[in-house]
């Protein structure tokens, strides 16, 4: 798999966002605030445009009486993530590697 | 992308890893019932057909309160199938599983009344509630490191 920045990754959010979808299987909206910090309507945003980029699934379940957001990576989003992160790697080693040389 | 605007987001995958490795504990209860459920695979397979039956509606509902007691208790839901090092532990897993399950097949005659079978079952709730617990130490191992 080829490393390529991926443009609906790019904001630092939706990178945390599909980091901590990429570690589990489904994840609850509330969860995803704790830990990636933004504010709700930020973070359906986020979620809303890695949906429409097919990305994300996002699934609503009611527990305790009431409606809870299940988002979790498709496919095509693990694949991006993958590569996105591929990319990200080499250019931070690259730069590296270009500061050893000089 | 620059090198910095690179490096500042594998920095924050990191704190997202680390984040979520603080988050993800399992008690110890919760590897035991996956303990009682391999073990209660190896019983659906020993007994006769009535009794198979129940054991593996009995099965289908713990999956299903382990499924709903993780979503509650941690707000997501983590399977046992993810990338990187646990990938070995479900190996060894399905390996003590097998060597269970054939043991049982090649050497119990009538699963209830047999002693071997109880010893097989035992070795197979004790030994799938450690592979349980090593799979939680390395996945969050994994995440702290940024193996994941």
């Amino acid at each position: 798999m080829s490393g390529q920045i991926d443009m609906t990754l790019h904001a630092p959010a939706r990178l945390q966002i599909a980091a901590m979808l990429a570690r589990a299987d489904e994840v609850e909206f509330a969860t995803i605030r704790e830990v990636v910090q933004v504010s709700d309507s930020v973070l359906s945003k986020h979620l809303t445009a890695l949906a429409d980029a097919g990305y994300v699934k996002i699934v609503k379940a009611p527990r305790d009486g009431r409606q809870r957001t299940w988002a979790s990576l498709t496919r095509t989003g693990r694949s991006a993530f993958a590569a996105h992160m591929k990319a990200l790697r080499e250019l931070a080693e690259a730069a590296e590697e270009a500061v050893a040389t000089r | 992308m620059d090198r910095n605007e690179a490096r500042a987001a594998l920095d924050a995958v990191k704190n997202t890893d680390r984040a979520m490795a603080d988050r993800m504990r399992w008690p110890l209860w919760r590897h035991a019932i996956f303990g009682a459920m391999m073990t209660l695979v190896l019983l659906a397979v020993a007994l006769p057909d009535p009794g198979r039956m129940l054991v593996l509606a009995i099965l289908l509902l713990l999956t299903f309160l382990v499924v709903r007691d993780d979503k509650a208790r941690l707000g997501m839901f983590v399977s046992g199938y993810q990338k990187g090092r646990t990938g070995w532990v479900l190996v060894l897993q399905f390996a003590l599983l097998i060597a269970a399950l054939a043991a049982t097949i090649m050497l119990v005659e009538n699963a209830l009344a047999s002693p071997l079978f109880w010893a097989i079952a035992a070795v197979l709730l004790i030994g799938s509630t450690a592979i349980s617990l090593l799979w939680e130490t390395i996945y969050r191992a994994d995440l702290k490191a940024g193996r994941a």
